[in-house]
């Protein structure tokens, strides 16, 4: 008997922890985030900081996938905020959302260029501070303000956020133009000393003229020194960087040769290695060596006959690539942003040097020299060997 | 008889990997990477030494009394009053540690995973396993290592695994960039973790043939020490210097790791590893206070201290700290300043004063 009364009173206690239902968030009450924006307002010598969170709705996706919705609706929807912190931000989109915000799906962070000039210190603590938010979202800046980008639509996903993630993550593997930075890799290149960040620049564009509706895309890098906005990579600049980077997992380049015509070359293997001397009056220069392996995808009157063409193709090609990682050095020296982490290189190789310099390394980099040595190989030319030219003669 | 069971010397290793491991992959990094966050591995290096002697005396003052406890025997080698003395102050130091454990496993899950639930909870929830644990004695502990460690530690290896990519080994470099005095100074806490290895000598005479465990005491730290190059390295080639702001770097870890795109979000699993691995921790330090105080006190029954001990350890734990920031600091700036002499200096002394003297077994 008595111990039956205990077993039952157990059980009864055991009714006590379905209070823990409380504070359950059922997923049709949660507003899903895929992307945030963050932009800055100055009113009276005080930062307002704007929160964008691209919210979606669920319901409306699935109905597209049946396919019975047109295309005109949309499936996610862009809520603004204002406040003094982006916390107080954040709270007051619940003032406006009948749902709980739900962060825990962000993918893309889109920073505006004034919070990057100006504030990227407390967004960036915000963004790692708060458990919601993972390492692994991808950082993008914008030219002007975040809310720009954010009012484009999407050219061929249902959702934004969807969107600038698939530019960046299917992008960087096609193309050495594009590349996309973790919120982790950026921090940790904003903290580090002798290197500096750099994020992917996020534009408006059009490109389904017929629609006549603003898309985005990915164009170029932007620069940054400690933790302020610098300056702007182009797209070609961008390539050049990767490449010395050895980030670059595929990239095209068409050159023109001498008076012949022009190839187009496509890489797919590329292999980078910096390194850096110091001379004797403490001058520094870096080396890059970069090996690239890939195909001649394209002749356009090149005259693919014999061996010698392939090499003059493959030295015309690595003065191209010399040429633009030239051209990406010298852009990041001008905005004195260090962006292939030469100062890393010069504290490995002698630390007792760069405790002196590493004050007024930023100054230094813009005077640092480099060789650059490309080594482009042409391993096939596809499925075709001669150009095509015409009517075949004997 | 207060303790009828026996473990073997597998259980041991089993057991004391993980009161050592468990929370040195959660808070050390931290305490660490104030000192040392490039150079953050080596303190592992410095650690095998170090513990390993505190291990080695350890190991050496049990084998001279393979069938006492050292609550028994200090009173046999310094008198009834002294020996007593030395008792209180090693289950005073035990009591103090499992405080701070309970803190750091409850303040854990309150950071991590569940942030809506009250810390006393927590603490309720994070003490129920260890309790019934200890109230079925060190047999059961043993047992229940004996399959609980295989799948923790591959949890905890899978994660590193699926991390290869990310790690960038040139954020190791240069080495002995933080000063070698930097390096030291972030040792000191590493090596009162190891000299946790101690508790050993509280259940001694459980061991199966306990006069041969000298070896794998040793290996135990060597294992830790391993554990600990890799889980610091890789810390540090994750996160690069970010490291140092990270609060719990574990979690942000297995928050990181992804593959492909599709496997991803693991950090459940993680953190439930980790307490599995605090499982036993919380287990091998209660049963040490109660067990102690039982033979201080010469009761012939531990189980009715069970209750009443996690008790008072939780309330201790939650009192003494108001957030998870003072039990780093504290860890860092006071315990091993305390902890070292009682690891290294209360063995020593009983193990001259009995050689002085002439007691002990001898081969």
């Amino acid at each position: 008997m008595m111990k039956k009364t205990i077993t039952y009173t157990f059980i009864l206690l055991l009714l006590l922890t379905l209070t823990g239902c409380q504070s359950r968030r059922e997923t049709e009450n949660l507003a899903i985030t895929n992307a945030i924006g963050v932009d800055k307002l100055n009113s009276g010598g005080k930062v307002i900081f704007k929160f964008y969170e691209v919210i979606l709705l669920p319901r409306k996706l699935g109905v597209s996938s049946k396919g019975t919705t047109t295309a005109s609706e949309q499936t996610y929807e862009v809520v603004d905020s204002q406040g003094q912190s982006l916390e107080e931000a954040v709270r007051n989109i619940t003032t406006k959302i009948p749902r709980i915000t739900f962060l825990a799906h962000t993918q893309v962070i889109i920073l505006g260029q004034s919070v990057c000039e100006e504030n990227l210190n407390e967004v960036l603590d915000f963004l790692i501070r708060v458990t919601d938010i993972r390492l692994r979202s991808k950082i993008y800046v914008t030219k002007g303000d975040a809310s720009e980008v954010l009012q484009a639509k999407p050219a061929t996903e249902s959702e934004l956020g969807k969107e600038i993630f698939g530019l960046g993550t299917y992008g960087k593997n096609q193309s050495a133009e594009v590349k996309e930075i973790t919120l982790k890799d950026f921090g940790d290149k904003i903290l580090t000393p002798g290197r500096e960040a750099w994020a992917p620049v996020l534009e408006v564009t059009n490109t389904n003229k017929l629609k006549n509706e603003n898309n985005l895309k990915v164009n170029g890098l932007a620069l940054f020194k400690a933790e302020k906005l610098y300056g702007w990579l182009n797209k070609n600049d961008t390539k050049g960087v990767m490449l010395a980077n050895g980030e670059a997992k595929q990239g095209s380049q068409t050159v023109a040769i001498a008076d012949h015509g022009q190839i187009a070359y496509l890489f797919n293997q590329s292999k980078a290695k910096i390194s850096v001397q110091i001379n004797e009056e403490k001058l520094i220069t870096a080396d890059i060596i970069v090996k690239l392996s890939g195909n001649l995808v394209e002749s356009g009157g090149y005259p693919l006959d014999n061996q010698e063409d392939i090499k003059l193709a493959e030295t015309t090609l690595n003065q191209t690539f010399e040429e633009q990682i030239r051209s990406a050095f010298k852009q990041s020296q001008e905005s004195e942003s260090d962006i292939l982490g030469i100062g890393r290189l010069v504290e490995r190789k002698d630390k007792a040097l760069w405790d002196r310099i590493k004050e007024q390394w930023p100054k230094m980099y813009s005077e640092v020299e480099i060789n650059v040595k490309v080594d482009s190989k042409i391993i096939n030319t596809g499925l075709r060997n001669k150009t095509f030219n015409g009517k075949f003669i004997k | 008889m207060l303790e009828e069971g026996r473990i073997n010397g597998r259980q041991l290793f089993f057991i004391m990997f993980w009161t050592i491991m468990a929370t040195a992959i959660l808070n050390l990094p931290m305490i660490i990477g104030r000192y040392a966050p490039r150079d953050a591995w080596m303190d592992a290096f410095i650690f095998i030494p170090t513990a390993g002697l505190i291990a080695w005396i350890a190991f050496k003052l049990g084998a001279m009394f393979p069938k006492q406890t050292i609550v028994e025997y200090s009173d046999l080698i310094l008198g009834p009053w002294l020996g007593k003395v030395v008792s209180v102050i090693l289950i005073l130091w035990v009591f103090q540690t499992g405080s701070i454990v309970y803190r750091e496993v409850a303040g854990f899950f309150s950071v991590s995973i569940l942030p809506g639930t009250p810390l006393v909870v927590l603490m309720i929830l994070v003490s129920l396993a260890p309790a019934y644990a200890v109230y079925h004695g060190l047999e059961v502990i043993g047992r229940s290592s004996d399959f609980l460690f295989i799948l923790i530690t591959g949890f905890i290896t899978l994660i590193y695994v699926l991390l290869i990519p990310e790690f960038n080994i040139t954020s190791l470099l240069p080495m002995f960039g933080d000063g070698i005095g930097n390096i030291l100074r972030g040792s000191l806490t590493v090596t009162g973790y190891g000299g946790e290895i101690i508790l050993v000598l509280f259940f001694f005479p459980y061991i199966k043939d306990n006069l041969k465990v000298g070896k794998l005491m040793l290996s135990i730290i060597l294992a830790v020490g391993i554990g600990g190059i890799l889980t610091e390295a890789a810390y540090t080639m994750i996160f690069g210097l970010g490291r140092t702001f990270l609060v719990f770097p574990f979690y942000h870890m297995s928050r990181f790791a992804s593959i492909g795109l599709f496997v991803e979000r693991m950090d459940p699993f993680l953190v439930i590893a980790n307490f599995l691995g605090n499982y036993f921790k919380l287990s091998v330090f209660t049963y040490v206070i109660v067990l102690s105080i039982a033979q201080l006190l010469k009761m012939n029954n531990y189980r009715k201290l069970i209750i009443p001990v996690i008790l008072v350890l939780n309330i201790v734990g939650f009192y003494s700290f108001r957030s998870m920031m003072e039990v780093v600091d504290f860890s860092d700036k006071i315990w091993p300043f305390f902890s070292l002499p009682i690891q290294i200096g209360i063995p020593l002394l009983l193990i001259i004063v009995a050689k002085f003297r002439g007691l002990g077994y001898r081969k």
